[in-house]
């Protein structure tokens, strides 16, 4: 996972400080990963309102990297004894969450092709009975 | 859809090429004041050319869909085309014609909003009457009583037939069930909705036949969807139940 890049460092008092290169290596990580979410829309790979949850995990990763400090506090608020576990965990719920996001857009979106195969489906049975009709009526007409 | 008449039939079909010619003629013949439409849910055998040969009207899904949506483009196809009216019975010729018939006369005469025609209703009587019934297997019927009763406990409403394919519906149910129909397993599900909806649903007594070729397509992976399907619906509709309940005390 991409958050493991992070390697906290237990000192004596339990207290977590990330060293300064891990640091940098965090905050570019999460600026190259907005800017790479950036160009998808721009180019058009991705659409931008599927994109907010992708920001919010850039910013979240930022966040640790410019205050190492959260990282404690959230270790702390969830009872758990290493900070490498606590990363892994919110990580993990992370990335859930992006999939949940997903599979509610895959539901909606195979809605939409339900209806539009309805839609095609009853679209080429009055097709078919409009050509009938037709040629029908210029069997009628050359008979004349 | 210009159409004069104010009932329309529709049969899913999926490679049911075996089997259609004999429904649509079945049913063209019991109901010939009714326009017929075979859904055809993207079949991968000749289906739709020997619906089309039979005289039937194909609308068909360019690829698989699910009963649900099969379903839901009949109700979609009677609303546009503003029939009164529509009824829907098995491609596997397992439903007869004439209970179609008398499940439309119901929805006609205004006796309920939703006809669905049940098997298990005066059972005894039926079997001493019809040859050549169906019979279901022990698991299949467990789980019917199990869902039926489930069904009658978050509903308050007594059903013995929860699977039923063999419905009729006036143009309140049309106008639901063509903007909401679950693509798969939708049976259970539309009749709790629309008792949630105040429409009213009932079931009559009719004949189920042994289907005239083929196997049902019920596998085992798909019992199992369906009952953990079946029992969500359940669970969403008990507890939609509760609440509208609650507001209804306010």
């Amino acid at each position: 996972m991409s958050i493991s890049i992070i390697t906290a460092v237990n000192t004596a008092d339990s207290v977590v400080t990330l060293s300064n290169a891990t640091r940098l290596l965090t905050v570019t990580f999460a600026l190259v990963f907005a800017f790479a979410v950036f160009e998808l829309i721009r180019r058009r790979k991705l659409q931008e309102r599927y994109t907010v949850l992708w920001f919010v995990y850039a910013l979240a990763i930022a966040l640790i990297g410019i205050f190492p400090a959260l990282l404690n506090i959230i270790t702390d608020l969830l009872g758990i004894y290493d900070p490498n576990a606590a990363l892994f965990a919110l990580g993990f719920i992370g990335v859930g969450v992006l999939l949940l996001n997903l599979t509610v857009t895959v539901s909606k979106q195979g809605e939409q092709i339900t209806r539009l195969a309805q839609e095609v489906a009853l679209l080429h049975k009055q097709l078919q009975k409009q050509e009938k009709e037709l040629r029908r009526d210029l069997r009628h007409r050359s008979s004349d | 859809m210009s159409s004069s008449k104010v009932t329309l039939i529709f049969i899913p079909a999926y490679n049911e090429a075996d089997n259609i010619a004999q429904v649509v003629n079945a049913t063209q013949a019991q109901l010939p004041d009714a326009d017929l439409l075979v859904v055809d849910d993207g079949s991968t055998d000749d289906t739709v050319a020997v619906a089309l040969a039979a005289g039937a009207s194909v609308a068909s899904l360019p690829f698989n869909q699910g009963l649900g949506a099969a379903l839901q483009t009949g109700y979609l196809e009677a609303k546009r085309g503003n029939y009164a009216y529509c009824a829907h019975l098995d491609a596997d010729g397992q439903h007869r014609p004439e209970d179609l018939q008398m499940l439309l006369e119901a929805v006609k005469e205004d006796e309920c909003d939703l006809a669905v025609g049940s098997r298990y209703l005066d059972q005894q009587a039926l079997e001493e009457a019809v040859e050549g019934m169906y019979k279901p297997n022990l698991s299949r019927n467990l789980g019917s009583v199990l869902f039926r009763q489930a069904l009658s406990a978050v509903t308050g409403h007594r059903f013995t037939d929860t699977t039923s394919g063999l419905r009729a519906a006036n143009r309140k149910i049309i106008d639901q069930f063509s903007a909401v129909y679950a693509p798969d397993y939708a049976e259970l599900e539309s009749l709790q909705r629309s008792l949630a909806l105040g429409l009213r649903v009932r079931e009559y007594p009719v004949v189920m036949l042994e289907r005239f070729s083929g196997k049902s397509k019920i596998g085992f992976f798909a019992s199992l969807h369906f009952t953990f399907k079946s029992t969500l619906v359940l669970l969403i509709g008990s507890l939609r139940r509760r609440r509208d309940n609650r507001e209804q005390a306010k």
